[in-house]
């Protein structure tokens, strides 16, 4: 029973001691760990630790990376390092289509660096030359950032001709051609974001605003408003 | 045939461990856990239900041949259940075939267990589960047969802390074996470029048995390539067990 | 002797390990020579440590050793062929604890390369003799001493063997136990199967072997012949006050032994129908009888003659020090052994 309880003294006072070491530690804290982005190891270095399951340790690097783009939206901290990272994840597994356009689309719109996003979504068509995925972003940037019709149009007629593209693909080429007049255009992308986004508010909008265009376009219905505000579906000029 | 009694009694011993079960469940439950993850993985589910399934069989397999094969002959000679048998007409090679043998058929249940699973997972999430998925799952078989008779070799002469420290020396080493030369040619070394070429083929080309990150992706994988890969382990996986068999031949039980 | 229809030879066998981190040579064997003919059961008498089952382990191929040779069934130890003719009871068995009686016996009638049908017929007839029938479903995690032991003799005897090496069979069996492998050994016996049995308790050996080896310290001290001892042992010894001369010559010179312990005689008869004859002349002469008993050189004194002075787990190099010094003291030169067959000299260099 003495020795118990003595062992239990012990353990307490060490406990208390114990606390106060680490209240003393943290405030002489320099150099912490937390950023474990900032001290990311090189793609090379990844390779070889991963010993032949590159792909996973890319998906683990990538929801990794989701998660800084998530804090980052959530106003934790910058976005500096998204570019790194995703650099690396593509190094990682250079066939990894849904990270090179979620990246795009965040360097594109988030980033305000649409010509960094296209560099990347061109080093991912070369690593994935059936894709159809990848000029198509390409062109979709190049129409709503840069605004160049005509840049976005080769990007549209190139994803059109992989064999296997959607009819998306055909689709824009046509309209950025001019064959077709604004609305369509509108529709067609908001129809495209409808179904791709994986931002449930984003799809929302654009389901609201398909059942607009629709009404509009084939019921005779009225034109809505917030059509002439975003220049993505302005052709003249 | 006394190879075969011997391969049961291990394969019995090997699926009752305790450890074996315990990787065993937490295979099956990262498996399992790519279906909670679905939804996170915004596009790419199809590539990370696939990844995981892919390299957690692999990941695990190498667990237990680490934390279960590695003491298995150690075991029985501390034990002494290691005199009967050679007590018996059973030759030293035999004997460690057996146990390889056993344990390869232990690691196949585990590998069947978790592609069940895995399929299941694919059909939970929609991902299409694709034939190429079986090739690179049977590759990733070889490789760990390779690992085994590796582990083999070294139980039959050291103890299980060393023998799963080589083995796990020898994987790595085995999956950096293409970047070796290009380690050479940037050191400018004749004779260390010589040196890694013979490395290069004397160890065990475990980045052979990799398909994983081309099936993945839908690419196809061509017959020729699994079955060459295949040959290779199998005659590799030879060669190290009658050199464990040597081994163990001059091997003396107090 | 002996030659070539010898079950197992052992000629000049020297073994030794070394251990520690200097990696010390220990002899644990040295200048081994005997052997095993068929039909025998030949027991190795020694203290723990003596180097029993070194020779045992050395006979199955289960290590090598330094100098000398061993043939067993005319082969090389730890042959295929030898092997299959040997049954083994190890020291202190441990088996597969996660299988039944049953099935290890089946995992070992496999290893023996039985078939089906012979595995079966052996296995049922051996469950039997050893009296494991009903216990043989039970896992050999739950056996007591004595079960495993008998699962273990079951084991050694399955495929039938000509030759049954036993170390320690008795160790940890009650009385029971112990007449009942007394009872099966010599079964065994009569069924002609030649038996090598290792044990430190006397009264086992004395029981049912034939020649015993003693073992010390390494070394092969001698070889006894049982059958001669039991011979021996007819001898019966008479204690008297009082005789004197005529009396004590007459009866030497009718071959009987007589001493003189203190204030009483001892005389020994070496057989029993003179002892009448004696105890007349001991009256005749008017000296007092005091006793009457059998007298028996036995195992135990011929084995502490050639071991008492030697410790446990002493090796050869120890014995023949201790020995030598022995013997300087006492004033004698080096003693030569010659007992029976197969036995060796003992040479100690000075």
């Amino acid at each position: 029973m003495r020795s118990t309880l003595a062992s239990l003294g012990a353990v307490l006072l060490l406990g208390i001691a114990a606390g106060a070491l680490l209240e003393q530690a943290r405030a002489h804290e320099n150099l912490r760990v937390e950023d474990d982005i900032k001290y990311m190891p090189s793609a090379e270095f990844l390779r070889a630790a991963s010993l032949g399951h590159e792909s996973f340790v890319a998906d683990l690097l990538w929801f990794r990376v989701i998660q800084y783009y998530g804090e980052w939206r959530g106003g934790d901290h910058g976005i500096d390092f998204f570019e790194n990272l995703v650099d690396t994840v593509v190094e990682l597994d250079p066939k990894f289509e849904d990270a090179y356009r979620f990246a795009a689309q965040v360097m594109a719109e988030d980033m305000g660096a649409p010509e960094k996003a296209i560099a990347l979504l061109e080093r991912g068509m070369q690593e994935n030359p059936k894709s159809w995925w990848l000029p198509f972003e390409a062109g979709f940037i190049e129409y709503t950032v840069h605004m160049d019709d005509a840049k976005a149009f080769v990007w549209f007629q190139k994803a059109a001709a992989v064999p296997g593209a959607s009819d998306f693909a055909r689709r824009f080429a046509a309209f950025v051609g001019g064959r077709a007049g604004h609305l369509e255009v509108s529709y067609e992308l908001w129809k495209y974001i409808a179904r791709t986004t994986d931002n449930d508010d984003l799809r929302q909008r654009a389901i609201e605003y398909v059942g607009e265009l629709e009404e509009a376009l084939y019921r005779g219905g009225p034109v809505p408003d917030w059509t002439t505000r975003r220049r993505v579906i302005q052709m003249d000029s | 045939m006394r190879v075969i009694a011997i391969a049961q009694n291990s394969f019995r011993e090997a699926v009752r461990d305790k450890v074996f079960v315990i990787v065993a469940a937490f295979g099956l439950l990262m498996i399992a856990s790519s279906v909670i993850m679905s939804p996170l993985t915004v596009g790419a589910r199809e590539k990370i239900v696939a990844d995981m399934g892919l390299s957690t069989v692999s990941m695990f397999s190498m667990l237990v041949i680490l934390f279960v094969g590695s003491g298995m002959v150690y075991k029985e000679i501390d034990k002494r259940t290691i005199t009967v048998i050679l007590s018996k007409p059973v030759s030293r090679l035999e004997y460690m075939l057996g146990k390889f043998f056993g344990l390869a058929a232990t690691l196949a249940t585990m590998f069947v267990a978790m592609t069940g699973l895995f399929w299941c997972a694919c059909a939970l999430t929609q991902v299409d589960f694709e034939a190429a998925f079986l090739g690179s799952i049977f590759l990733s078989y070889m490789e760990m047969l390779v690992v085994t008779a590796l582990m083999i070799l070294f139980s039959s002469f050291t103890t299980p802390v060393l023998t799963s420290l080589f083995t796990l020396a020898v994987y790595v080493v085995g999956h950096l074996v293409r970047d070796l030369e290009s380690f050479a040619l940037v050191t400018g070394s004749e004779a260390l470029f010589s040196a890694m070429r013979v490395f290069k083929t004397v160890l065990p080309n475990l980045d052979l048995f990799n398909i994983r990150n081309a099936v993945v992706h839908g690419f196809p994988v061509a017959a020729s390539q699994i079955l060459w890969a295949s040959a290779y382990a199998v005659v590799y996986a030879g060669i190290l067990l009658v050199l464990s068999g040597l081994i163990f031949r001059r091997r003396e039980f107090r | 002797m002996g030659g070539s229809l010898s079950i197992v030879r052992f000629a000049s066998v020297d073994k030794s390990y070394r251990s520690g981190f200097a990696l010390r040579k220990k002899a644990v064997l040295y200048d081994i020579s005997f052997q095993l003919e068929p039909g025998e059961v030949f027991a190795y008498l020694g203290h723990n440590g003596a180097g029993k089952s070194t020779s045992v382990k050395a006979m199955l191929g289960l290590i090598g050793i330094d100098a000398g040779h061993i043939e067993i069934f005319g082969t090389r130890p730890g042959s295929r062929d030898a092997l299959r003719r040997v049954g083994y009871l190890p020291e202190n068995p441990y088996f597969y604890d996660h299988l039944t009686g049953e099935e290890f016996l089946q995992l070992v009638a496999q290893l023996c390369d039985l078939d089906r049908a012979t595995r079966r017929r052996r296995i049922d007839e051996v469950l039997e003799r050893v009296g494991m029938e009903t216990n043989a479903g039970q896992r050999l995690r739950g056996y007591s001493k004595g079960m495993l032991q008998r699962i273990g003799l079951a084991q050694a005897i399955l495929h039938d063997p000509e030759l049954l090496i036993l170390d320690e069979p008795m160790g940890g069996l009650d009385p029971l136990g112990r007449a009942q492998m007394r009872r099966i050994i010599e079964e065994l016996a009569a069924q002609g199967k030649t038996i090598f049995l290792c044990s430190h308790i006397l009264a086992d050996v004395e029981a049912v072997a034939d020649r015993a080896a003693i073992l010390s310290g390494g070394l092969l001290r001698r070889v006894v012949d049982l059958h001669e001892l039991r011979i021996q042992g007819r001898r019966i010894q008479i204690e008297c006050r009082g005789l004197v001369e005529p009396a004590i010559g007459h009866l030497r010179r009718l071959g009987h032994d007589v001493t003189l312990h203190g204030e009483s005689h001892h005389i020994v008869v070496h057989d029993q129908s003179a002892v009448p004859e004696v105890v007349a002349q001991i009256d005749g002469a008017g000296a007092r009888l005091l006793n009457v008993q059998p007298v028996r050189r036995s195992l135990e004194e011929i084995f502490l003659e050639e071991v008492g002075h030697v410790q446990p787990g002493q090796g050869p190099d120890d014995v023949r020090s201790t020995v030598s010094s022995l013997l300087e003291a006492v004033g004698e030169s080096t003693p030569v052994h010659e007992s029976g067959q197969g036995s060796k000299s003992v040479e100690i260099p000075s």
